[in-house]
């Protein structure tokens, strides 16, 4: 019985970064997961993350649900389809240091070119502070492409990754 | 260090159908994770999961779900199986997208498994997370994957069970 769940690519960022791309995803496996720990170097507390796909060639919708600290309730959302889609939330740098934001997407039949492709997001952010949040997407990538590239970006908040910000993306088989 | 999540069975349908089986599932993983794209043969689908074919009200799962709009969340119990969702949107040409991990599925207690519903349509759909129960201390060693018979699961639907060893 073969074995899955194997590291294709992992980034450990050693200076500040706008952006982490892994390009030239190989086609043979069955779906992708990627995990993050992610920090952005603003002043805000939060920032919002995003993701473009085979470079930003690719429409990607979501609905959301997500639960606040700060205001003490849960709610949903949708946002309409762009190339650089909404995912979560990440700690900024205005957040309690030293604290990390989990990331976690997972696209299955990412290589399949019959069917857009629906995956999903969570984003963990837990600052000891007036500020944390819970965030759940269903995404759709609105193309039958298959996906050989995945870039995570920053949509609001401070410039860049911090140093110390980690990427991994796994591939999974089931074969 | 031993080798963890292997594939345990997987199957693409080449045709509908209603149901999708996998059976004889081996005892000797500690948890099991179920992931479904799902096609709906001709119109908004819904999904539900039991265990050793026990259709009877041994189950219950409690939800978080948001529709775009609102969040909310319920309770059923007791239940006669697990909800992927409480309502599917999986269509013919947007699938839809379903996880369970099913936590020490082999031991000789109750069974509980968190699934997860990602099923956005581009401009409608929506997103859960529900936790299910069922009351039963027997090892599952069978899942049965259900429509709402509404419609079937598609041509082009794919399901895969993987085993997840601890150390």
């Amino acid at each position: 019985m073969s074995t899955t769940y194997i590291p294709i690519q992992s980034t450990t960022l050693s200076s500040n970064q706008a952006s982490v791309t892994f390009s030239g995803i190989p086609q043979t496996y069955t779906d992708l997961v990627l995990r993050a720990s992610t920090r952005l170097s603003g002043s805000a507390v939060e920032g919002l993350l995003g993701i473009q796909l085979n470079g930003a060639a690719i429409n990607i919708s979501n609905t959301y649900f997500q639960s606040q600290y700060s205001t003490g309730t849960v709610n949903s959302g949708r946002d309409a389809a762009a190339t650089n889609a909404v995912i979560g939330y990440s700690n900024d740098g205005g957040s309690t240091s030293n604290t990390f934001t989990i990331v976690e997407l997972y696209i299955p039949n990412y290589a399949v070119t019959t069917a857009n492709k629906p995956f999903s997001s969570a984003t963990a952010l837990e600052n000891n502070a007036a500020q944390a949040r819970g965030f759940y997407a269903a995404l759709l990538a609105q193309s039958n492409n298959a996906i050989t590239s995945l870039t995570i970006t920053r949509i609001t908040g401070g410039a860049n990754f911090v140093s110390g910000s980690t990427f991994h993306l796994y591939g999974i088989s089931n074969a | 260090m031993p080798v963890t999540y292997q594939r345990i069975a997987s199957t693409t349908l080449s045709t509908s159908a209603a149901t999708i089986t996998f059976s004889s599932i081996p005892n000797t993983y500690t948890d099991l994770r179920l992931v479904l794209t799902a096609l709906a043969s001709t119109s908004t689908i819904g999904g539900y999961i039991i265990y050793n074919n026990d259709a009877n009200a041994n189950y219950s799962w409690t939800n978080l779900r948001g529709n775009g709009s609102s969040a909310s969340s319920s309770v059923i119990a007791p239940a006669t199986q697990i909800n992927l969702a409480f309502l599917s949107n999986a269509t013919t040409s947007i699938p839809a997208f379903y996880t369970a991990d099913i936590f020490s599925y082999a031991g000789s207690t109750f069974k509980t498994c968190l699934t997860t519903a990602s099923a956005d349509q581009n401009g409608s759909g929506m997103v859960e997370r529900h936790v299910g129960l069922w009351r039963n201390t027997s090892a599952i060693n069978r899942i049965d994957i259900y429509t709402n018979a509404v419609a079937n699961f598609a041509s082009g639907t794919t399901a895969t069970l993987y085993g997840i060893l601890r150390a």
